[in-house]
Parts: structure tokens; sequence; C-alpha cells
């Protein structure tokens, strides 16, 4: 199915479960354009791991600020304003899903949204992310060469299977032991 | 995203790091956006402060809008002559926002009005430097200062009676004020809504991006041009003679090959083409009888007399029906208990069409513009309005989508919610063509349903055929029918127009209609169409071999349309009648990895479901096409089980016929499958088993009623040895039960 994308409008709802951080600056201090320049990567990595195309999660992002906008909103400390945000835009999320008629497992949501936990820290995944690219080169050639078919040439596994001149269950076994080396990597090195 | 995402941490963050699919930065946008809503939000409770009754309607009724967009923006001054405001009470600045509301203030009195319009100037001054500006066009009426279309293009103010030249009459679209010329008008910024295309550009779709960020005033200079929607009408052409246009098929794909550097497969056996022949046109296996008929015949020409004879067979109608039907209604319609879509009505109705050769741009109108009642005792019995009962959904969305799809071979659906980004079609494309079909009134009775056509005053209940959509961004447009060059009315009264029928007009007008029925008949004989897949055609999707598409949309036209000709032309072409084998000359024709189709084969690939069912059916010795009503309701029954809705916006199917361990119990097990290896009296196993032909040739009449041929040395070794080991007719029955889960006679080939 193509991108898609349901018009949203805002709803009380959707900011259910989450709890706006309440001390710290008061409304003067708070900087609309410094929040989203602040968080607005987070926001939209953590919804691309739930898995919005890179336009939904645009969308999402804009519709996630837009929302919290709408209330009164102290920025109390970017973590609890992360979490806040993610609180948001994962309510966002689910609704989009279910008025596109998609299931969405809520244990497969909140096992991810842990993982994102751990992998963001408080910069928005920026260290997470430079410790993959740290990895990366640490891997095989061979294996580097696959997922870079896979993620930047977006071709499909029977073409990379062809191309290492493996078979397409090896080309499979083949990423999934990368992912994985890369993986361990990535959390050792942000231990 | 990848399409197996097997660890969505890891995988995001790849993409990220090696696909480069970075975020962006979006602050511009959506601080934009903010103080779009904010002004919105303030300005309704204004409304609602100064009404004392609170704003009624809150946008687009009922159209799930976020933003009202019928602000109406105004130069300083112009609205002098208006009437007191009724908003005096509060604050200027309120005031100021408040002129931006949309439902409330076009429900309102003129008066109040045009108070709005003027608040909304100082207003728009004040918010200048943040939003894009808009283009307010204007006009009077008796006298008053009165916006004839507001920034979102609307023309609320445009007397009934004025034809639509007259909204036509400068070039871009704008009627010219007495008070303010369009060419003096300064253009006024507006932060919330977007201007409309002027009239003649609608046609040619947005004429920008709708991306976020500040937005653009059409028909700017740097503007990209919008993709057209439809192609032209078909350029006439003499119908050429069948011959002609088999031996141009043959000819343009021997070019092709040449030209790609493989060698066409040799041909398929008599066998062979025998069976694909069967499969395509008549939508089944051929007999036994009817098999060796063929290959036994000596005839140069028998190939030809045997498609001539399918095509005019009861069973190539009754194929086509299901065909059809599949593609209207998808294979769910209809099939849940109790469902108001009368499935088999509709088949009925196309049987009868296929049958009596009705053209098909005929059956296209007759499908658009269907009115009366599905149910057979009715007076007003319709059949063809299944079709759009089946494909209703809110707002007519789904009916839009659908016929987009069925008839111009596009994919429009995306485009409801926002741009179509590889097609470059525009939001708008979809809702103009959404608003024909707002006429349309489905009124459901005692499990039966009707189609009627009702006047349709428009979503803001004024008369014309307006629809509001919202983009992405939160902006909120209005929509008009539209569909190709010629201008259409903008009323929703019947009186005026008849909208599915203006639009059905238009589709049938155009090359489209033609070129996606000749893709999809392609695409029905080859398992490849020009396009993959068919009903996404678009400048994002071009057609390989274009030269032999456009050909043959234009020989389909020329020929009024007659789809028993198309099928001839396919099934006599050369491309039809090659081996399905590949040879090490024609290994870079592989469509299933990806490249394009040559059509240097004849491309292996899995039965039908329908297929696969009539196919039993006549493996079993039932009578070919002689199907009771019980039978129709087993058949359905049976098909029913592998499909299922996925209850999306876009009529989305799954199906479990698809190879997997669902579809391999029920044709292992189901009670069809027994039925066709029964051993009992009267059934097809035991007069074989009782009839005097010789084991050998038993073994080979299994072989050619599954598979069309005959069982090499080693089969027979192995027939042989069960029939030394069993009872005859159980080792018969084992054979056919082989036979039938093999993958030979599950794959057309």
């Amino acid at each position: 199915m193509s991108t898609f994308f349901l018009p949203l409008r805002l709803e009380p709802s959707m900011t259910q479960g989450s709890t706006p951080p309440t001390t710290g600056l008061g409304p003067t201090g708070f900087d609309p354009a410094r929040l989203i320049e602040q968080h607005q990567a987070g926001v939209w990595r953590y919804l691309r791991v739930l898995g919005c195309e890179p336009s939904l999660a645009e969308d999402l992002t804009q519709e996630t600020f837009l929302l919290v906008l709408e209330k009164p909103f102290d920025d109390y400390n970017p973590a609890a304003t992360a979490a806040y945000l993610r609180r948001v835009a994962h309510n966002l999320f689910i609704t989009t899903r279910r008025r596109a008629g998609r299931v969405t497992t809520v244990e497969d949501v909140e096992s991810l949204d842990s993982a994102w936990k751990e992998w963001s820290g408080d910069d928005n995944a920026e260290t997470a992310l430079a410790a993959l690219r740290s990895c990366l080169e640490k891997l095989t050639d061979r294996a580097r060469w696959a997922l870079e078919m896979r993620f930047r040439d977006k071709l499909p596994r029977l073409e990379i299977a062809t191309a290492l001149e493996i078979t397409e269950h090896g080309a499979k076994n083949l990423m999934q032991r990368a992912k994985q080396q890369l993986r361990q990597c990535v959390e050792k090195t942000m231990q | 995203m990848t399409d197996d995402r097997e660890d969505p941490l890891l995988d995001a963050f790849l993409e990220e790091v090696l696909g480069d699919v970075k975020p962006p930065d979006l602050s511009a946008r959506i601080l934009h956006a903010w103080s779009v809503r904010s002004s919105q939000r303030d300005s309704r409770f204004v409304e609602q402060s100064a009404n004392g009754n609170g704003a009624k309607g809150n946008g687009a009724a009922g159209n799930g809008a976020a933003g009202n967009g019928k602000g109406h923006p105004q130069p300083a001054g112009q609205a002098d002559n208006a009437a007191p405001p009724p908003i005096a009470a509060v604050s200027p600045a309120a005031r100021h926002r408040a002129s931006r509301n949309g439902q409330a203030s076009r429900r309102s009195r003129w008066s109040r009005h045009a108070t709005a319009l003027a608040a909304t100037a100082a207003a728009c001054l004040a918010l200048a430097g943040v939003v894009i500006g808009v283009v307010v066009v204007q006009s009077h009426r008796d006298g008053d200062a009165q916006p004839v279309a507001s920034p979102d293009g609307k023309s609320p103010a445009a007397p009934k009676q004025n034809p639509p030249q007259d909204r036509l009459a400068n070039n871009d679209g704008r009627k010219p004020s007495p008070e303010s010329p369009p060419d003096q008008s300064p253009p006024v910024q507006s932060p919330r809504v977007a201007p409309q295309p002027p009239d003649d550009e609608d046609h040619r779709g947005l004429a920008k991006k709708e991306g976020f960020g500040a937005p653009v005033p059409f028909g700017q200079k740097d503007d990209p041009p919008a993709e057209a929607f439809v192609q032209d009408a078909p350029k006439a052409l003499r119908a050429s003679p069948r011959s002609e246009v088999i031996a141009f098929i043959d000819t343009a794909f021997k070019q092709v090959w040449q030209e790609f550097g493989v060698e066409p497969s040799p041909a398929a056996t008599d066998a062979e083409w025998c069976r694909r022949t069967y499969l395509r046109i008549a939508g089944r296996i051929p007999s036994v009888e009817e098999l060796n008929q063929f290959v036994e015949q000596t005839d140069e020409t028998k190939r030809e007399q045997l498609v001539n004879r399918l095509v005019a067979s009861d069973e190539f109608a009754r194929n086509w029906s299901f065909q059809f039907t599949n593609q209207l209604i998808g294979r769910s319609g209809g099939m849940k208990p109790g469902d108001i879509v009368q499935r088999e009505e509709l088949e009925d109705y196309l049987r009868e069409a296929v049958h009596d050769d009705k053209p098909y741009d005929e059956l296209a109108y007759e499908l658009i513009t269907a009115t009366g009642s599905n149910r057979p005792d009715d007076e007003n019995y319709n059949p063809a309005v299944n079709f759009l009962i089946a494909n209703q959904g809110p707002r007519a969305t789904l009916a839009t989508a659908r016929t987009s799809q069925v008839f111009l071979g596009k994919k429009l659906q995306c485009a409801q919610c926002h741009h179509h980004h590889s097609a470059d079609w525009a939001q708008n494309k979809f809702w103009e063509m959404n608003a024909f079909f707002r006429q349309m009134q489905v009124e459901t009775n005692k499990g039966a349903a009707r189609i009627v056509n009702r006047d349709f005053e428009g979503e803001t209940g004024e008369g014309e055929a307006d629809v509001y959509y919202e983009q992405i961004n939160g902006e909120v447009r209005v929509a008009y029918p539209a569909f190709g060059p010629e201008p259409v009315s903008r009323s929703g009264r019947l009186a005026d127009a008849n909208l599915r029928e203006e639009l059905a007009h238009r589709i049938t007008a155009t090359e489209d209609l033609a070129r996606t029925q000749v893709n999809r008949l392609w695409a029905h004989f080859f398992g490849y169409g020009f396009t993959q897949p068919v009903d996404d055609m678009g400048p994002h999707n071009q057609p390989i071999h274009p030269q032999v598409l456009a050909r043959l949309s234009r020989e389909f036209a020329a020929h009024d349309y007659d789809l028993k000709e198309v099928v001839r032309w396919i099934a006599l072409s050369q491309p039809f009648a090659l081996s399905s084998k590949v040879q090490a000359e024609n290994t870079a024709d592989a469509p299933e990895y990806g490249d394009p189709p040559l059509f240097a084969r004849y491309y292996t690939r899995q039965m039908q479901p329908e297929q696969v069912y009539q196919s039993l059916l006549v493996a079993a010795g039932a009578k070919p096409g002689g199907e009771a009503g019980d039978q129709e309701e087993a058949r359905l029954a049976w098909l029913g089980q592998f499909t299922r809705s996925m209850g999306t916006d876009e009529g989305d199917e799954t199906s479990s016929f698809d190879g997997a361990v669902g579809q391999s119990l029920v044709l292992m097990n189901g009670p069809l499958t027994r039925r066709v290896i029964s051993k009992e009296d009267g059934g097809m196993l035991a007069r074989l088993s009782e009839s005097g032909l010789s084991p050998q040739d038993k073994v080979e009449h299994l072989f050619l009623a599954a598979v069309a041929r005959r069982p090499n040395a080693r089969e027979l070794r192995l027939a042989e040895s069960l029939l030394e080991s069993h009872e005859q007719i159980e080792a018969l029955q084992t054979i056919w039960w082989a036979l039938l889960n093999s993958n030979e006679f599950i794959l057309d080939h």
C-alpha cells in the first residue's frame, strides 16, 4: 500500500497516559522553537522505530508538537520532556494505525518503546548512531556490503543473494548475523 | 522501511546511517502550523462569544477537517460598506483573529461576513511575516462587498444562473470585480487557508508540491507543472484487420528481443498451448476429450478456430464475469452472509454484458452511472448498482478510488490524504473526482440496497457541489467537480447536472480507459502487464513496451471496445504461443526478479482460485460450464474461504490462496478434492477403472486430465509399481490425488 496519512484532529485522548512536566520554567520561560529544535530528531527517530515511513514520521512529529503546544507546558528538563513527547507520539501513532484500519500489537510497540529508551539516551540517539557507524566498520566487507545493498540501495534479498553469489536464505542469514553483531557492538560501546 | 523488519530499532538506524534517511528540520513547518492553529482556536472562541450560540459546524461539514478554510481576507477598505460588525464587543486583536473564522462566518449573514473580511485584512498584516500569501478573489453582489471566491477558491456568492463561463472570465479564473480588478488587487496573506487554483488551473492539478512550509500562491512561474492526470482521448484510428494487429504484436516483440539480446523460447506444444488457452479464456483446463480433439486436429487454423470457439462460448462470458467482478468489488465483496452487495447478481449482469458483446466503454458508463435497486424483485432492479454499493465508503471515497483504479488504471487513493508524491498528483485530483459522486445516495432496506441520485447541496449546504479536504499541514481546501480539460458545472443540483453521468462521459472519452483494460487483459494472459501493478499507471510507473500498449489501446477503441477482439489478438500472438521453459538465451527475461518482462517465454504462474475450482470440476468429469444454482453457491463458498477484506479505506484484501499451508490443506483434504478423487460409482475414477483401457492408458488419461501431457518413463514405472501393489482403483486414486496436488497441475505453464 502506498504511504498513507489520515487527517488528524487534535484530541485530548491523544495525550492520555502522559503527564506534561509541570515544574521548572514557567510559561513565560517556555520557548517553542527551542523545544522543537531540541527534540524533533528524537521524536522522528522514535516514530521511525515504531514503523513509520519517513513521510508519516514527519507528519506525526509535527502533530506531536502541535498537540503538546496546545496545552500550557513547562519544559522541566530534557529527559522529562522527551518522555512526554514520546508518549504523545506513541498515542498518535496508535491512533493513526487504528484509523487506517490496521491492527497494532501493543506488546510490540511497548517492547520497541523500551528498546528505544535504552538506545536514545539523552541526545536523541546520536551516541547510538555514532556507535553504529563505528561498529559497521568492524564488520567483514561482505557483511557490510550486504547491509549496504539492503539499506542504502534498497535491493530485495534475492538481488543481494545474486550479487553475493549465495542463496537467498544465505543472504538472510548473513544479514541477520551482521545485525546481531552490530547490536551487541553498539550496546557494548554504549555501556 | 524495508519489507522485513526483523529488528525495527536497528533497521531504522541502519536506514539512517546507510540509507541517509535522516530526520528533517521541521522547525519552521511546525511553528507555522502552530501559529495557524492558534489563530483558528482563538477565532472560534471569539466567534462563539460574539454569537452567543456557538459556531455552527466546524470546517467542512462532517469531513473531519481540523481547519475551516473559510477565512475571507480582503484588502483594507473593501468592507467599508458592510453592516456593523457583530463582534464589536471583543478586543480589536480578537476581532482580527475572529475574522479568520470559517464555517460559522460562512453561515452567518452577509453583513457580519463583510465585517469579518475587513478585520481579516488587519490580521493578515499583523501576521505577514509568518505566512505566505493568498490571492483574494472578490466580487460583489447586489452592491455589497461579497467574496465570489474565498481564498480557498470557493465561490459561495456566484449566482446559480450564471453559466460556468462567467467564472472563467479571466485567464486566471477570477471574475473581475467592479471595485477591485484582479490585476490591481494585492495578494493578501493568510496563515490558514491556502488559495485554490484558478478554474483554468484546476485541470492541471496543483502547480506546487503540497509539502510543508510556507504555501506558495498558485500560478507562480516557479511552480512545477503537475502531471496530467488523464490521457487525452484516443486518437482516431482505423480499425485494423485482426491479422494486422497480431502481426504487429509479433513484429514488435521480435524487435524487443533483438534490442535486449534475448532469444524467445521455442514454441509451446499443442497440448501446452491448448491448456493455457482454455485456462485464460474459459477459466479452466480442457477435458481429456477436448485436449485430444485439438491435438489430433491437423487444420492449420486450428488455434484460431479454438480461440473463436472459446470466446463465443458461455464459459468465456462466465470467466470474464468472474474477472470483472473481482476487479469491481474485490474477491470479498458480497461474500459475507447478509451482505447487501449481491455478488451473484453483479456476476450475472457482467456475464450477460460480455456474452452480448457490450462495448467496454458502455459497460463502464453503466457501472459508473447506475441507479436502482439490487433486489431482483424490485421494479427498478439494476444489478449494475452493486459496483457502487460495494464501494460507497464514507463520503464516497472508496467509490472514487475504485473508479479511478478500475477504469483509469490509477491508484488515486493516496491523494485522498496527501499529495501523491511519486505520481505528482495533487490532493485536489482525488476530491475533484469525489465531488462527482456526491449526488449518489445508497439506501438500504431489508437486506437490499438501492442507489438514488439526489441534489447535493455541497458540504456547506449552499447548492454547489463543494467538498472540503484537509491537507496534512492542516490547511483546508475546497474542491469542485473537475475532470479533464472541459469545465463542469459546479452545481450539485440534478436539474443542472447529473454529475456521475458527467464523469462517466469524461472517463469513457479518455485513452486511459482503453489503456487500462488492455494492460489488464495482457496481464491476465501473461501474468505481467505493461506496468506492474496493472492498476497503478502514471508518470511514476511508465509502461514497458509502450508502443505495443499504445497500438493495442487505440485498436481496442477503434474496434468499439470489443473485449473479445483483444482476447483474440493476444491469444493468437507469438509471445502467447511460446514455451514456458527458460532457455539459456533468455535468462535475462526474468520479471520474477524484478526485471521488465520481455515476453520471450510464457511465464509460469499459479492458477487463480476460480480457475482451480473450475478445473477441478472439469477434472472430476463434471460437465464444463454446467452449473446449477446450488453449485454456484458452493463455488462462492469455496472461493470465499481464501479471501478476506482488510477493511481499509482502499478496500484492500488479503488472500490465503498463495501456496501457503491453508491452500495446501484445502487442496489435499478439502471436500472438493475428496469429491474429485472419489472412487464411488458414477465418479470419474470409477468409470475410468471400469473402462476397457489398459492400465497404462488409464494412467495416461489421468495425466492428460490433470497436466495435459502423457507420463514419462519414470512416472510410468512408479505408476506400474503402484498398480501392482494395490487394487487398481486405489492405485488410480493415489495417482490422481498426487497429480491434482502437484505443482504442475496448479501452475499455468
